[in-house]
């Protein structure tokens, strides 16, 4: 069809002339800074966050601003990272996984098993832990989208199954004396920076390629915007949302991986509590707990602002129990600022 | 719509003593019609008397306990809806299936993206087809990145009707298309099913606006308790005769 019509110039736009329509042609796509009013990037509100932070904690402390404090803010915020831009992909479908710090713990304390007791070759123990990764994904997806129960019970039971699985194999002792390897992956820097941080933008710039660019990504958007909607048009919705959740178990497991690494330690308690630090993270960062929009920039942002704020907190001396309510007062700020700014958006529209 | 199954000689769709019960209530009776190609068919009938359900056996939504339905002359054996949109026909359900947190573009290939080498989209070729397709069906959205739940419902309905237009090879099914819309946007709608015809498509349109019927349908079924009880030439009817028909009076 499209070679009989001739092409028209960019910039003319659309015709309007539908009755009813406004009398104007609007530009092509309307300028940037139109579009950008009338649709922020879902990340917005924490990239301005991080900046307010990172600007109070120049002026606050003498070391927030130094390339050592830095790099370490992405070292420790790594982990976080990872998993929140695996959750992002199950967010977006509407989903949530509570189960991925469990996850985690289960990966880190299934590698310290394997390679350290039992002495496989790292290589052998890493695809090993993989592959139990891909099972609990597996697990998850299936009675989420297969059997249609709620991803909330799901996971919430696998938060409990895992770790209890974890530290049941290791009965409740940690693994250390890991491999080289592992505790590289963990503890190296390549060029200046830490291996765990580039390890997280690396899953951070691919993930954002496939939720943005490929027929997957749109098609998990979809879901969360309207499931029935979605399979009508001929998205896979089924298959979608496995994969969603294969891949936050994946990317949880990639992330107790480097946290093992990262203490030379393995056990069933890593990161307990963790997940909603990172559901946390990817709220903070945009993407939305109903599901439809946000990106793993957003959630990467969203990481970042709570590494950056746990890091000038330690800096000025404060308690863990400060960091906490400040984590929390920041997560509802952002989600409310979001809010806000997209209703001023939709008045503006 | 490159490749047109469209074949003059044969019914673009046809049902064939098409009998469809919901637990003991029979909701399509024994039904067998025609749309031959290149036109558009009506629908009509009371509420209840099972004219959405006729749509949705075509669109593959619901399965017939009885009877068959051809397709361009050949009996349909899948009856999935991903194989009904490959076998041409597009429906453009009541409450639209578009993704209202998705903009325009992305809507109107959902589910059919162009992908590039290595399966990236290919944004740039889908905006540009779909730039056209709209700017030939005058249809005006204020851009292509505009969400679909930012759009009034008249230019939702456009875009659904669009993207069947696009994808369409042979018929367009449409449930009560205009039943939201204002006057304005209601003849935009029609407007388009006319175009549909003129590209060589045919249209069944389930309808209540009689007016509508009258002005746009080559021929008008009339169905009553499940029951399909007559066809009329839309020229050579009138529209007392077709309510009498619904009603039963006659």
């Amino acid at each position: 069809m499209s070679s009989t019509i001739p092409r028209q110039t960019p910039g003319r736009g659309l015709r309007a002339s539908a009755p009813g329509s406004p009398p104007t042609t609007p530009g092509e796509e309307g300028s940037a800074r139109k579009r950008w009013r009338a649709e922020p990037p879902d990340w917005f509100a924490a990239v301005a966050g991080s900046l307010l932070v990172a600007i109070a904690l120049t002026f606050l402390t003498d070391s927030f601003l130094t390339t050592n404090n830095l790099t370490n803010v992405l070292a420790q915020t790594a982990v976080l990272t990872i998993l929140a831009t695996g959750q992002c992909f199950v967010l977006l479908t509407a989903g949530i996984d509570l189960s991925v710090s469990a996850t985690m713990a289960f990966a880190g304390t299934m590698l310290g098993m394997l390679t350290v007791t039992y002495e496989w070759p790292v290589l052998l123990g890493l695809a090993a832990t993989f592959a139990s990764g891909l099972i609990i994904g597996l697990i998850n997806g299936l009675l989420v989208a297969r059997f249609a129960l709620p991803a909330f019970i799901v996971t919430l039971g696998g938060l409990l199954v895992w770790r209890g699985v974890a530290l049941q194999m290791v009965g409740g002792i940690n693994t250390t004396g890991l491999p080289d390897f592992v505790t590289w992956l963990g503890q190296e820097d390549v060029l200046g920076v830490p291996a765990p941080a580039l390890i997280a933008l690396a899953v951070v710039a691919v993930s954002a390629l496939v939720v943005g660019r490929t027929r997957f990504g749109v098609g998990l958007r979809a879901i969360g915007g309207s499931a029935s909607a979605a399979e009508r048009s001929g998205v896979p919705v089924l298959r979608y949302k496995i994969t969603a959740y294969v891949v936050c178990s994946l990317l949880a497991t990639l992330g107790g991986i480097v946290l093992v690494g990262r203490l030379d330690s393995a056990g069933g308690s890593l990161g307990t509590g963790m997940e909603l630090m990172v559901i946390s993270a990817a709220a903070i960062g945009g993407v939305s707990l109903f599901g439809g929009s946000g990106s793993p920039w957003g959630a990467f942002f969203g990481a970042i602002l709570i590494g950056m704020i746990q890091n000038g907190l330690n800096l000025l001396g404060t308690s863990a129990f400060v960091q906490q309510i400040a984590t929390g007062v920041i997560l509802v700020l952002a989600v409310a600022v979001d809010q806000g700014r997209r209703r001023l958006a939709r008045r503006w529209a | 719509m490159t490749a047109m199954k469209i074949r003059d000689d044969v019914a673009v769709v046809e049902l064939r003593e098409v009998t469809k019960r919901y637990g003991g209530i029979t909701a399509v009776d024994g039904v067998s019609f025609t749309v031959p190609p290149r036109s558009i068919v009506a629908l009509v009938g009371d509420n209840g008397a099972g004219k959405s359900t006729v749509s949705k056996i075509i669109a593959g939504a619901v399965h017939p306990e009885e009877g068959e339905v051809l397709v361009n002359g050949e009996v349909r054996k899948s009856i999935d809806p991903t194989e009904v949109r490959r076998s041409g026909i597009e429906v453009v359900y009541q409450d639209l299936a578009l993704a209202p947190n998705l903009d325009v573009a992305t809507n109107l290939f959902l589910g059919r993206e162009r992908v590039r080498a290595l399966g990236w989209l290919d944004r740039s070729g889908m905006r540009r087809e779909a730039r056209e397709l709209l700017s030939q069906l005058d249809v005006y959205v204020p851009s292509l990145s505009t969400k679909v739940e930012r759009l009034s419902g008249g230019q939702r309905q456009a875009i659904a009707i669009a993207r069947a237009t696009h994808w369409a090879q042979s018929l367009v099914v449409m449930d009560e298309p205009t039943a939201a819309l204002g006057l304005r946007e209601t003849r935009k709608v029609e407007d388009l099913m006319a175009t549909l015809r003129d590209r060589g498509l045919s249209v069944l349109v389930v309808s209540h606006n009689l007016d509508q019927v009258f002005r746009l349908s080559d021929r008008i079924l009339v169905m009553r308790r499940g029951a399909l009880v007559s066809q009329f030439e839309t020229a050579k009817t009138s529209s007392e005769e077709v309510v009498a028909t619904i009603t039963g009076v006659m």
